[in-house]
């Protein structure tokens, strides 16, 4: 498929967006020749003159070429339908990769030529920070006490494959590999052809998934990002800072710099609306996400154990790691004068016995012998601070350079469980639950009728009550057999993988203070919260429609104001995190009007926060819209008043903008690099944000009600609005098809307040109406 | 107030990304699939009136001759790509007619998915 000049040459195209063109025109000739050689010559036609056609419609809004557009594809047979509409697919996907490469290339040239640090660099925002007055001492500290964690969640409606997004990162390797380095012209014929074989293969490989998806899979999906990016990435990142302000200010780099960023995830722990999160997911996603990281581990310390092959016969070691080295069950003689080796093997081993134990996996290649396992990644991370330490001590620095430091940064940043798992339930359930203990043990309580300051004392009291509410002997409901289970399994969880596997316990759609003391009871009851009030996770409550954001500041003070709640979180450092829903408030109340209730929610939760001395930060419910090759992509986030309190930013990144984010291991790390610039960013610029002069913010006001007024009339009360829904976009055959593990709704009838806010989002983005967003 | 405030000028921002997506012509083929003629002349009329009213404004309170008036990476990002899902929806719409008529060709049916994946991945972070 020929790439005319004539549709990406615009009258002002430079020279420098050439290689973007080539690298679209080369993949879209391959993708070309292999439908001629594949499909015939027919279909070729066929697809050049619907392509064709269709650049004319869109460039010229030509009315005969939309006719004959409508013409060719309503003749369409179905086997040609299938043909023409993969060929398109993968066109898209090839423009995406070539943009992705050009990114890359545009980053290289920059950096080559010694331009200064783009904005989104961690370096620019440490370069501005250092001209507005901060010390490098300061940086440091800031960072110290970042926290950062980019939270992955499932797409209700993600559709890629494993095996298709395999092919293309194949053939953007090779697109890469191709430019950069210089080739001598027979190698270049053997990249070209390989790429076209790439391509073949993708052609003839499934786009869509032919099984109905579970969320092990959601969750094993999940975990390839860490392969591709994060594992490598994330450590990076941190060295790439320490080193750089190390470089400003040798002091400050004096102490180690604590990790700023970790990763979250919602996949298997997140039960809202998905009736198959179950206890036994829960413990089998811990178990697939420690699994993961040890993998990972135990592949660099063999690596590592290759690669320090220091003989005793010409360096000196510290005592710590020989007594490491003679602890080694390694008994190859070979060996016997490589205590670097040896003590590598050593932690080889007691990694694949932690790996065993904790999550009954195999090692391959098996270690040299069995031992005991560790007990705690600190347990590793000590070890590799000793082989660290003895390669300082004995002239070898450089040494710890590379590999080890960049494991030793991981441990700290996954430590033996991966990521930090959050539980998501929803309020009604946790309601559901309330009322059967209750009335189980108090029968006449009827929990579901009692009005809210009934429930707040009933509730109150109970938190402080030692004696159980759950009967040991009683049988309970379904739901709450289920709900009490996964709870017990978090329990078991932390017990297994440490405290920091679950931090998080998110109620969704929380429209009362009850709906926050309810959960902290059933936390309690399973001994999340111990005896004497400290809870084990952050309680979340997540405000969803516009009437719960307008009401959310008062609930949060009311219930700060109650001692016992007060105490738990004082026992989590006096932090409350508060989420906000950006996607269901703007179901709810459209574009406009969401964004300015979240704004005001914000400013007044910050006030709050000031009058009762607990620091409330914002778990943001939304990636933000990327801004390519450009300014920070968290705009949207950082322009709030709450955008990123104090360095710690939480943000959801869902299904498709994972793949789009975190596929290619250099647009991931500008990806994970924007995330740390912003929140530097954010807070020299806090201020501004917060702040508005009167005229803007009741202009603002006022624009938000003509809005809310005309969006609430057209979709809430259109008599049959639904039906044009359903019947005018794909939303039903979403849920028909196998996309996603989770149902559409939250409850059947085909209200659009019981939908989800994503499919909602999806099915007018796909019908090209894009109502969500304006 | 969107010179001056970064809050309104990110909304208005990505509101202006989000239009640059939007299609009433492609749109308008979806709404030809609602049956019932006069729920889908007003709703979708107020649709289209509601679109100009916002065009205007944001191009007016932004003094902007276009969208993407200050992202011409995004801008032609988009450009590349249109061509190539316009003839996917052109092609959902209709196998949206035969898979409500009841038709029973598997091959129906996995044209649909592929469509949806193809829109999909040209829409690219639109959500």
């Amino acid at each position: 498929m020929d790439e005319s000049a004539s549709i990406i040459a615009s009258p002002a195209s430079e020279d420098k967006n050439t290689p973007l063109r080539d690298d679209i025109r080369r993949l879209g000739n391959l993708l070309g020749e292999t439908v001629r050689t594949q499909e015939g010559d027919r279909i070729f036609d066929l697809i050049e003159t619907i392509r064709q056609t269709g650049v004319r419609f869109h460039r010229f809004d030509d009315t005969d070429a939309r006719a004959e557009l409508e013409t060719i594809l309503s003749e369409l047979t179905p086997t040609d339908a299938v043909s023409v509409i993969r060929a398109f697919s993968y066109f898209s996907h090839f423009v995406n990769i070539a943009e992705d490469q050009h990114h890359v290339r545009r980053t290289r040239d920059h950096q080559i030529s010694g331009s200064p640090p783009r904005r989104g660099s961690v370096k620019r925002a440490i370069d501005d920070a250092l001209k507005a007055g901060w010390s490098a001492a300061a940086i440091k500290g800031f960072f110290d006490g970042a926290a950062i964690s980019p939270v992955l969640t499932a797409h209700p409606t993600e559709v890629r494959r494993k095996s298709m997004m395999n092919r293309e990162r194949a053939i953007a390797d090779l697109l890469d590999r191709r430019e950069r380095t210089t080739w001598t012209p027979d190698e270049i014929v053997e990249i070209d052809a390989k790429l076209a074989r790439a391509v073949q293969v993708l052609w003839h490989t499934n786009l869509l998934r032919q099984t109905k998806l579970t969320v092990l899979d959601e969750v094993s999906n999940g975990l390839s990002y860490y392969d591709y990016t994060f594992f490598n990435e994330l450590p990076e990142l941190h060295n790439r800072v320490e080193a750089y302000l190390s470089k400003l200010d040798p002091a400050a780099g004096a102490s180690r710099l604590r990790p700023f960023m970790r990763m979250g995830s919602w996949i298997g722990g997140d039960r809202d609306g998905n009736p198959l999160v179950k206890a036994d997911v829960l413990r089998q996603t811990l178990q697939a996400q420690s699994a993961k990281v040890f993998e990972f581990y135990l592949s660099e310390t063999n690596k590592l154990a290759q690669e320090l092959s220091l003989s005793t016969t010409m360096v000196t070691v510290s005592d710590e790691l020989r007594a490491l080295a003679e602890a080694s069950p390694d008994m190859s003689h070979h060996r016997a004068l490589e205590p670097y080796r040896r003590a590598m093997y050593l932690i080889h081993a007691r990694l694949a016995a932690a790996q065993l134990t904790l999550n009954d996996k195999d090692t391959v290649p098996a270690p040299v012998a069995d031992v005991a396992p560790y007990v705690s990644a600190n347990a590793f991370r000590a070890d590799l601070q000793i082989i660290h330490d003895s390669l300082v001590e004995n002239g070898a620095a450089a040494l710890t350079e590379g590999r080890l430091r960049k494991l030793r940064r991981a441990v700290e940043c996954f430590g033996f469980h991966l990521a930090h798992l959050d539980l998501r339930q929803n309020s009604s359930i946790h309601e559901i639950v309330l009322a059967e203990l209750f009335e189980v043990v108090a029968p006449g309580t009827d929990y579901a009728n009692l009005d809210e300051d009934a429930r707040i004392d009933l509730l109150t009291a109970e938190l402080a009550n030692k004696r159980p509410l759950v009967h040991p002997r009683a049988t309970y409901g379904e739901t709450t057999a289920s709900e009490l289970a996964i709870l017990q399994s978090a329990h078991e969880g932390h017990q297994r993988y440490g405290k920091s596997a679950i931090v998080t316990a998110i109620i969704s759609n929380t429209e009362a203070v009850s709906d926050i003391l309810g959960p902290a009871v059933l936390l309690k009851e399973t001994g999340l919260i111990d005896g004497d009030g400290n809870s084990a996770l952050n309680i979340v409550p997540l405000f969803e429609t516009i009437e719960d954001l307008r009401g959310c500041v008062a609930i949060m003070e009311r219930l700060l104001a109650i001692p016992a709640y007060r105490k738990l979180v004082d026992s989590r450092g006096s932090l409350q995190e508060v989420m906000l829903g950006y996607s269901d408030s703007n179901k709810d109340g459209g574009y406009v009007t969401s964004g300015w209730e979240l704004y005001k929610a914000e400013t007044e939760l910050m006030a709050l926060s000031a009058r009762t001395g607990v620091q409330i930060s914002l778990f943001h419910g939304r990636g933000g819209s990327v801004g390519r090759g450009g300014g920070p992509s968290y705009d949207a986030i950082l322009a709030q008043p709450m955008g990123a309190v104090g360095g710690k930013l939480r943000v959801t990144v869902q299904g498709e903008t994972i793949s789009s984010k975190f596929t290619n291991a250099e647009i991931g790390r500008r990806n994970l690099e924007i995330l740390a610039a912003s929140v530097l960013e954010a807070a020299r610029g806090a201020e501004a944000a917060r702040t508005a002069p009167k005229e803007f913010t009741k202009t603002m006001a006022a624009l938000s009600e003509h809005a809310y007024q005309a969006y609430r009339a057209l979709v809430f009360d259109t008599p049959n609005f639904a039906d044009y829904f359903r019947t005018g976009t794909v939303i039903e055959e979403i849920a028909e098809l196998n996309i996603g593990s989770r149902p559409a709704s939250r409850k059947k009838g085909g209200r659009i307040q019981d939908l989800r806010a994503i499919p909602w989002v999806f099915s007018w983005a796909q019908s090209r109406v894009m109502l969500p967003g304006w | 107030m969107h010179k001056e405030w970064p809050f309104f000028r990110t909304m208005l921002s990505n509101m202006d990304m989000v239009l640059a997506k939007t299609s009433l012509a492609i749109a308008s083929r979806y709404a030809d699939l609602v049956p019932d003629q006069a729920l889908r002349n007003d709703i979708f009329g107020r649709i289209c009136a509601e679109h100009a009213r916002t065009l205007a404004a944001l191009l007016e309170i932004t003094e902007s001759d276009s969208l993407l008036a200050t992202k011409p990476l995004l801008s032609r990002s988009i450009e590349n790509r249109f061509p190539y899902i316009d003839p996917l929806n052109h092609l959902q719409v209709e196998l949206l007619k035969a898979h409500r008529a009841g038709s029973d060709d598997p091959k129906v049916l996995r044209s649909l998915k592929l469509t949806i994946n193809g829109i999909s991945a040209g829409l690219r972070n639109s959500g």
